[in-house]
Parts: C-alpha cells; structure tokens; sequence
C-alpha cells in the first residue's frame, strides 16, 4: 500500500512537471521576446499558448535517426540517464508544511549526490554520438560541472552550519521561526548559488556545453526526434528541480502571507528564481572557456568559502 | 514477501548482473555504464538497510566521481587490446576456476556461519553518528588520509606539467 501511495506520488509529480517543463519552455521564449522587442511565439492559441504543445507533437512524430557509426546502446540509453536523476532529486523537495516528498534527514545531500548524476548523460550523449561537435560539447560540459559544482555545496554549507541539519522541512520551520528568509543573512551563498547554478544548468552565458555558434548543438547534435525532446525536458526538469532547492533554502520556501495557499507561495518563488535566469539569457554574451574556468575556481569558490568562515565565526559568536 | 524483500532481489540482481558485465562486454564504454548501475543498485541497498547517508555518499563519490574519471580515462587515452597471450592453457583456466570455486565457497560458509544479533540502535550510519567517530575517535587518521590525498594531487599536477613541457 505504501509502495502504491508512492508510486502515485511520483505519477502526479512526473505530470504536473510535464506541464510545467511545457510552460517553462513557452515563458523562456515570451520573455526573452518581450526584452528583444519581438512578441515571440503567437500564433498557435491565443498569445502563443499551445506553441510548446505543437513543437513536442513535431518532435513525437519526426523520424528517430541514430547515426551509423554511433554506439547505438549507449546512444540510446543517454537520454535517459540524463533525465533520471534530474526527475529522481524531486523526490526529497517539500512543496508546503503538508504536500510535499520523502522527509528524509538527508534531503539537502541527496539533491546534491543525485544531481551529480547528470553529467553521465551528457558524458555518455556527446561519446556515443561519434561526432566530434559532440565530444566537444560533452567535454566541455562535464569539465563545468564538475568544476561549478564545487561552489554549488559549499554555498549551500552556510545555510546547514546555521540549521544545523540536511532536512528541508527543518531548514524552511527554521527560516520560520527566525523571521526571516536566508537570502538576507547568506546572501553571499545565494549569489554563488544562482551564478553555479546557471554554469551546472548549462545555460547562457554558460552555455559553453550547447553554444550553438560554435558547436552545432553540443553534445545532442545527433540527437532529433523524441530522444531530443527527452534532453530538452531533463534540462527543464533540473533547471525547475534547482529553482525549487534555491527556494527551499533561500527564499523561505513555502513561507509567505496566509492570502494566497502555501504551495502557491512556492511555486511563484520557483517562477521568479526562473525568471531571473531567463532575464540573464536575453542580456548577456556568452563566456569563454577559460573565462568561465578562471571565474569558478578563483572568484566563486574563495568567495563561497568566505561565507562559510563568516557564517562559523557567527554561529559561534552567537552560540 | 514484503515490499523490502522484493526491492532487495531487484537491486541485488542488478548490482550482480553490472558486476558480471563490467567483466563480460566488450566495448569500454559499455563496461561503465554497467559499473554505474552496478554502484546504484549497491546504494540502493544501502538505503533498504536504513544506512542513507552512506548510501547516499556511495552515489556521490562512485556514480559521480568514479564513473566520471573512468569516462575521462577512455576518452583520454588510446584502446589497444592487450591481452596474455592467443590462448590461455586449459590447466590454467581449470586452476582458476578452482582457485574462484574455493573463494565463493569460503565465502559462502562465512556469510552462513555469521552470528548476526540485533543492533539495539536502529541507525548506524547517521550523519551525527558519523561525524562524531570521524571528527573524534579517528581525527588523526582522517587527518592522516587527507594529507596524502593532497600530496597524491600535487604528485599528480608535478607530473602532469613535466609532460606537457
């Protein structure tokens, strides 16, 4: 009974994400329009509404191409692997004081060692593909995430030093109890949070992964049809997954005046985390390689250490 | 049956059949992936056994990091098979298999002769629990551990940096 509860759990997630992933994906067009002076997508439904929904039937319906020097099994198998973790870290995010995942004491860790997983996929996309725009973009991406995740935990450090446990529902009953959303005593971490966040997403300005003008597509160059469709929604998926961690730790999750419901709370702090993401897409110029390296090993980790020192030398202070 | 006991079958026979493969396949890239699922499913009984953190730590450090540096391992250098010789001799193969079959069966006899009692703490792998021994009881062997870890690095960029001159 219990395994059927949570089964039904993770149906009801995988859909209301689907939906939401389809609705990102029209945001991200509308907005990134209105900044360039352009309407963007309008013609199907009105103000573009049914636009993701038509593009997604294409996709369903194209040809499924698999190159013929490819490694077929593992060409396959990528797309998969690349939405499997992104989709499984949902597991521990906890959408208000009564909805919400697993309430494990490790939530924070689990977000964090799950998503690491992300990387096989791309790893094993841009490999298999045979191809060198591919390796190129596979290279590339992993070198970045492996690199911005560093500075991805240890801004988080600062929050857990300060709860003093890895569980989500603690840290948001925390932020409760203090008066008060992180983002004003770590703001610190929660910069370093958005901007390795944005290099862990692979998304512009470092979308060194995928940067079209250089590389095709990246490491899904080969990729069309459903399996393409499949990369697109594990990024969204990761991308809404990391909004929602940036919610719970930062932003007070599911806190916020008693007019509106809880969950709603949350999911509008999602959709502003988004937001700001979308807002740096239309306006900044992508970065170079040794830029983006240079950036994350000498500006975002000392920076993120330094927080984590301040944040020790107050909890101690304080007792 | 209980739900436990299934989810135990189902992530053991993963692990042994991830573990067989890495042997068995051919491709390398093959090999990795059947090593990742493989580290999965073994983090995944370390979650049936109520051990999360350690579970949890086995996916960051195995399936994240140690399948990636296997990948960047194939990817970096060049796949020449190297094998002992065309034909291994019959009475070699028979040693071995001797050799494996006394193994399993030493291990089996162990595994079955265990004298297993009831932990009267019900979890052991806690992240307080863990702490506490690693930060008190063996500070100086993490601290030991960590030392040769980074002079393991720089031994790695000294060499790294003499080929590329």
């Amino acid at each position: 009974m219990d395994y059927l509860l949570m089964f039904l759990y993770a149906v009801a997630v995988l859909m209301v994400l689907l939906g939401g992933v389809t609705f990102a994906i029209l945001a991200e067009r509308k907005v990134i329009g209105a900044m360039q002076l352009r309407p963007g997508p309008n013609r199907h439904g009105p103000w573009g509404v049914f636009q993701t929904i038509a593009d997604v039937l294409k996709l369903l319906l194209k040809e499924d191409v698999i190159p013929a020097n490819a490694d077929k099994k593992i060409f396959v198998l990528a797309p998969v692997l690349a939405f499997a973790p992104a989709f499984s870290v949902m597991a521990v995010l906890v959408y208000s004081s009564t909805v919400g995942g697993a309430d494990i004491n490790i939530g924070v860790i689990y977000f964090l060692g799950v998503s690491s997983i992300t990387m096989l996929g791309v790893l094993m996309g841009g490999w298999s593909s045979n191809n060198k725009y591919a390796l190129f973009g596979s290279i590339r991406g992993v070198a970045q995430m492996v690199s911005y995740e560093l500075p991805l935990i240890l801004s988080i450090i600062g929050v857990i030093i300060m709860v003093g446990s890895l569980n989500l529902t603690d840290i948001v009953n925390y932020q409760a109890n203090m008066g008060m959303w992180f983002i004003v005593p770590q703001f610190l971490g929660f910069a370093v949070y958005m901007i390795s966040s944005i290099a862990e997403l692979n998304r512009s300005p470092f979308d060194l992964p995928e940067a079209e003008s250089e590389l095709v597509a990246g490491f899904f160059t080969e990729y069309s049809g459903f399996r393409f469709a499949m990369f697109m929604l594990a990024e969204y998926t990761y991308a809404i997954a990391i909004a929602g961690l940036a919610t719970t730790l930062f932003l007070g999750g599911w806190l916020g005046p008693a007019f509106l419901p809880e969950i709603v709370w949350f999911m509008l702090k999602v959709v502003a985390v988004m937001f700001i993401w979308f807002w740096l897409t239309a306006t900044l110029p992508r970065a170079r390689v040794d830029q983006l390296m240079n950036f994350g090993w000498k500006v975002l980790i000392p920076v993120a250490l330094l927080n984590i020192v301040l944040t020790s030398i107050y909890k101690v202070w304080m007792g | 049956m209980t739900g436990q006991m299934i989810f135990f079958i189902i992530f053991a026979l993963i692990a042994i059949t991830g573990a067989v493969l890495i042997i068995a396949l051919k491709r390398i890239s093959h090999r990795v992936v059947s090593m990742a699922f493989s580290f999965m499913a073994v983090a995944g009984l370390y979650f049936l056994l109520g051990a999360e953190f350690i579970g949890i730590i086995q996916i960051m450090v195995y399936v994240g990091a140690i399948t990636i540096l296997f990948v960047f391992g194939m990817m970096m250098t060049d796949h020449r098979n190297i094998s002992f010789g065309p034909d291994p001799r019959k009475w070699q193969q028979a040693l071995s298999f001797v050799g494996v079959a006394t193994l399993l069966g030493l291990m089996l006899y162990g595994i079955s002769t265990l004298d297993m009692h009831e932990s009267t703490q019900p979890f052991v792998g806690s992240v307080e629990a863990i702490g506490l021994e690693l930060y008190g009881h063996y500070f100086i062997a993490f601290l030991g551990s960590a030392f040769l870890l980074t002079s393991a690095l720089i031994g790695a960029i000294v060499i790294a940096r003499k080929e590329a001159d």
